[in-house]
């Protein structure tokens, strides 16, 4: 049996490299050649393993890493003076070939820059943040410094709103964005956002759901986050409990058992006790164990 | 060319955006920041192994692509040519570190330090905890194996296993032919192979 050459061919055709005639040749030798045979499986092994290792960046960190985008987009940065920042952006346009409609639009853009002076010193500044709440698409969502938001829409056109949070259309833009699947980061934005109008049930039952059905875990700890100060709350401590028996992330039961046990209400009881015997993050074990010891509670049930 | 991540956009609509983006247009350029900024990131911090420099060759890379976006020819994808400069940055960080005699963000037992392991997310966790515990152990046998490979090797691997990328774009990031990249991937791939044994 030839196998010279094989690992090479088995592995590009892993790699989805291997032209096709070439993977029929080597199916063909692969069928009457176990070395081969269980070579290929070892490099299908391989890839599923190095699967297991890839890293997501956090929507969090995708967002602020926009906003500063878009803050040095309009500041001057390090050694470089804002005139030279304004002059780079004059070039990209073509500073030779500018009209004077672009160049008053230009100016525009770099003076809506430096007014907004809150703008610039905000770190909650989102130009780059987009997202489709029901036919009206959410572009930016800018946290201001008294608390307030301004959003800015597309209908036909893109404009800004501005006003509390709690107030319409404010809150329910906030809403639609926060069950907006398409871009994590201005679901974690507008969660973070809805925190001030907490008290309304509309808002909570956002957090409820973000908790429960958000893909992200990133976005589950920011609906729990919402959720803080109702942790007393006997249905939002059931929703609590749910999510540290079911959810699939150690960083979200570490959260809800916390939670949960700062007011060490006696419901938590059954809900430690049945965590402990499925639970397989050692810490949440351990923490789970220490609050039923300090209630006095036992640690399984009879 | 290849149209890159634009999903359902066309790679004709890319060369819009670009070409619109050329031309001062600012909501094309957030466009092709918004399509491309999640895969710089996480380049950057699989690279880097740690979030703050990820943050700051984030910045970096779309501040010199937003400088010299005039200059861009179409000669390769936009993301190649995005991912080259990505990719010079973040070796130019990694020889900055070597230089100081620091080692990547990686602490001696092989586990991330704190600023790393702040920005894993697990976006594909698993229902079964305990699968996702093995999976979790795994992932850091893995990431320990990539610690052991040079720069440019890990730069191939993590290009065509993290990101998708064919070995002729690959080549293109390298600015070397789609046989040296080949050749640079089927090294990393034995060295990762041998690192792992009988792990897998």
């Amino acid at each position: 049996m030839n196998c010279t050459g094989r690992t090479e061919q088995i592995w590009l055709y892993c790699y989805g490299e291997l032209p096709l005639t070439e993977a029929e040749e080597l199916f063909k030798h692969i069928e009457t050649c176990a070395a081969c045979r269980a070579e290929l499986e070892r490099q299908r092994s391989f890839l599923r393993a190095v699967e297991s290792a890839r890293l997501e960046p956090p929507p969090e960190l995708v967002a602020s890493c926009r906003r500063e985008l878009a803050e040095a987009l309009l500041r001057p940065r390090g050694s470089e003076s804002w005139r030279g920042r304004v002059a780079d952006l004059f070039r990209l346009a073509g500073a030779d070939r500018l009209r004077p409609p672009r160049l008053a639009s230009s100016l525009a853009l770099v003076a809506v820059g430096f007014l907004g002076g809150w703008l610039l010193a905000n770190p909650q500044i989102s130009l780059f943040s987009r997202s489709e709440p029901g036919g009206v698409r959410v572009c930016f969502i800018e946290h201001g410094p008294s608390g307030e938001v301004r959003l800015e829409i597309e209908e036909s056109r893109r404009r800004w709103i501005r006003g509390a949070v709690a107030r319409e259309p404010v809150r329910s833009l906030l809403v639609a964005a926060a069950r907006d699947a398409a871009d994590p980061a201005v679901r974690a934005d507008a969660l973070e956002a809805l925190r001030q109008a907490s008290e309304s049930p509309e808002v909570r039952a956002v957090f409820v759901e973000a908790l429960q059905r958000d893909p992200n875990p990133a976005i589950r700890l920011k609906a729990l986050e919402g959720l803080r100060p109702y942790a007393d709350d006997p249905q939002h401590r059931r929703v609590l409990a749910e999510a540290l028996l079911r959810d699939a992330d150690a960083s979200v039961r570490v959260m809800a058992v916390e939670l949960l046990a700062a007011s060490r209400q006696p419901d938590i009881v059954e809900t430690l006790q049945a965590l402990l015997g499925r639970e397989s993050d050692a810490y949440i074990r351990q923490r789970s164990a220490g609050i039923l010891r300090a209630m006095n509670a036992s640690p399984g049930i009879f | 060319m290849t149209c890159g991540r634009l999903g359902a956009e066309t790679a004709g609509a890319e060369a819009t955006l670009i070409r619109a983006a050329q031309k001062g247009d600012q909501e094309a350029f957030e466009r092709l920041v918004r399509t491309y900024d999640a895969d710089v990131l996480r380049l950057a911090m699989s690279l880097l192994r740690s979030a703050e420099d990820a943050r700051d060759i984030y910045q970096e890379a779309f501040l010199r692509v937003w400088r010299n976006l005039r200059d861009f020819r179409f000669d390769a994808s936009f993301q190649s040519w995005l991912y080259r400069i990505v990719a010079n940055l973040c070796l130019d960080v990694l020889r900055k570190r070597k230089a100081r005699g620091h080692a990547s963000a990686v602490t001696g037992n092989g586990r991330l330090t704190p600023d790393a392991l702040d920005i894993l997310a697990e976006p594909r966790a698993e229902a079964d905890p305990q699968r996702a515990l093995f999976s979790r152990e795994v992932g850091e046998r893995v990431r320990s194996a990539l610690d052991g490979l040079t720069s440019r090797e890990r730069l191939v691997f993590e290009l065509r296993h993290f990101h998708g990328m064919r070995l002729k774009e690959i080549g293109e990031v390298l600015g070397a032919s789609e046989e040296a990249a080949k050749n640079c991937l089927f090294r990393a791939t034995q060295k990762m192979r041998q690192a792992l044994g009988d792990f897998l």
